[in-house]
């Protein structure tokens, strides 16, 4: 059976490993995100054959990111094997992480989304405490690198910080040029597939420009549905490899899961 | 499972992404590819450009592939810039167009009863669907429209995954609403759906070229719902709705 068919067969990903890099867990006041916590997040796993989800809490990024962290913390707990946890860093705290990484160890990464906080750059100085920490011990750090200019400040930051590894969310389809250059200049550095909406062909474009090596599945779940983000990569033109690579054998490389 | 889908669109667009599959037989290629027997098409020029002179290219367009039908974008007759009912009727009929979509904000005009009495009128009484991007009339204007015009099926397209708690009230107080699923992605977003609206609501439909077949089928066929409740979402109801269209 190729991987397309499990589309039409209606199957889950049984002997594929399929890793999801960046989903959400937790409401929101914004709109309405149904389902979003842990138990439900692994029911949705489990129905489409997802082994690990990589989640942080975006509402709390908009407010009290610690409170939002709980939030994830939780839903780790719930399903420790299941759903790893960001910690959403804040760049107008001082804050030591070891409070989460050392007397905690609940969280496997960072998540860095400064323009929610006081529209600030990816690059600002507050975020550099939290840039040499995953420096120091080799942690991932995922951003919401959008823009252009997003993208820019995250290459500077992924060559200064060369222990540390970095993904990129949603820049190979959003900011391709940009995204194409960083990983060109940086080997800390993975693209995923994260966007609510975007052209059939998108996806066979970023591979052929960076290679299959260094795009990895990520959908936003559950501030969104992830199966039309892996039906992309399913029904994709890229070949039943190059799919396992970037549904789960380069996040599994990447993070070390 | 067999797909129709409800709504895409043909012809040159002014820009479009490297890699987006805007030509017709590229279209053709990933309906095949994701298992979409035939589809409602309108085109470009029809939306963009000059309503009439485009639905004219459509039909030249899709005249030999038998998978293409044709939906014809439309305006008020105001000024006689566009058919009047009787003489939409019989260009529809002879044409094979059951369908036909609006834009009131793209084409500038109210989308109230005392500027689209005559076309909404025409469309109610020959049940033809009417559909429209969801960004034509979001939040309070896509109420006053399915209210305005209660016995005309209208569909929106091009929604998004942030709309339920705007979308919810609209299709509780409005049964002539069905919701093209085309990046309908809220999380388990189908499944209820069904819940709380049922599968008789939802039409099948991809948003290409700028939209995705590939995830348009994916999210139906991995939705938990019953087989049942897919088929109708996947071609049940749209073809449904064509039956009844009478010109």
């Amino acid at each position: 059976m190729e991987l397309k068919d499990h589309v039409f067969l209606s199957k889950e990903l049984k002997d594929t490993f399929v890793v999801d890099v960046h989903i959400h867990v937790g409401g929101s006041t914004r709109y309405q995100k149904p389902r979003n916590d842990g138990d439900s997040v692994v029911y949705t796993m489990d129905r489409l054959g997802i082994d690990v989800t990589c989640a942080s809490c975006s509402p709390g990024a908009y407010c009290d990111w610690m409170w939002g962290n709980e939030v994830c913390a939780e839903a780790h707990a719930g399903h420790p094997d299941r759903i790893k946890a960001y910690a959403v860093v804040n760049p107008n705290y001082e804050f030591d992480l070891d409070e989460y990484f050392v007397r905690d160890d609940r969280f496997f990464g960072l998540k860095a989304i400064p323009f929610v906080q006081g529209n600030l750059p990816i690059d600002c100085a507050g975020m550099q405490q939290y840039y040499a920490y995953a420096d120091k011990h080799g942690l991932p750090v995922l951003f919401h690198a959008w823009q252009p200019s997003e993208v820019r400040d995250a290459t500077a930051v992924a060559r200064r910080y060369p222990n540390a590894r970095f993904i990129f969310g949603h820049s190979g389809f959003t900011a391709v040029e940009e995204a194409v250059e960083a990983c060109k200049l940086c080997d800390n550095v993975l693209l995923d597939t994260t966007i609510s909406d975007i052209y059939d062909g998108a996806l066979e474009r970023i591979v052929s420009k960076v290679g299959a090596d260094r795009v990895a599945y990520g959908t936003d779940l559950t501030a969104f549905e992830c199966s039309h983000i892996l039906g992309r990569v399913l029904l994709s033109r890229l070949t039943d490899t190059e799919k396992e690579k970037v549904l789960g054998l380069n996040a599994k490389e990447f993070l070390k899961l | 499972m067999r797909f129709f889908d409800a709504s895409c669109r043909l012809g040159r667009p002014a820009a479009f992404g490297e890699g987006m599959p805007w030509q017709t037989d590229e279209i053709l290629e990933i309906m095949a590819r994701c298992h979409i027997d035939g589809a409602l098409a309108y085109h470009i020029v029809a939306r963009e450009g000059e309503t009439q002179d485009g639905n004219e290219l459509l039909l030249r367009e899709i005249a030999q592939i038998p998978q293409l039908q044709p939906q014809w974008c439309a305006l008020p007759a105001t000024y006689d810039e566009f058919l009047h009912a009787d003489a939409l009727r019989d260009a529809m009929k002879e044409n094979g167009v059951r369908t036909l979509r609006i834009a009131p904000k793209s084409f500038a005009h109210s989308a109230r009863p005392y500027a689209m009495k005559e076309l909404m009128g025409f469309a109610a009484e020959c049940r033809v669907p009417v559909f429209f991007d969801y960004g034509e009339a979001p939040c309070d204007e896509l109420y006053e429209i399915c209210h305005d015009y209660p016995d005309v099926s209208f569909v929106i397209t091009n929604t998004a995954y942030a709309l339920n708690r705007w979308l919810g009230p609209v299709l509780d107080a409005c049964g002539n609403l069905y919701l093209g699923t085309g990046n309908y992605v809220p999380h388990r977003g189908l499944e209820t759906f069904c819940k709380y609206y049922a599968a008789d609501r939802l039409v099948f439909n991809t948003n290409l070229p700028t939209g995705s077949a590939t995830a348009a089928v994916s999210l139906v066929c991995f939705a938990d719902i019953s087989k049942e409740e897919k088929e109708l979402i996947a071609h049940g109801n749209i073809e449904r709705l064509l039956g009844e269209v009478r010109l």
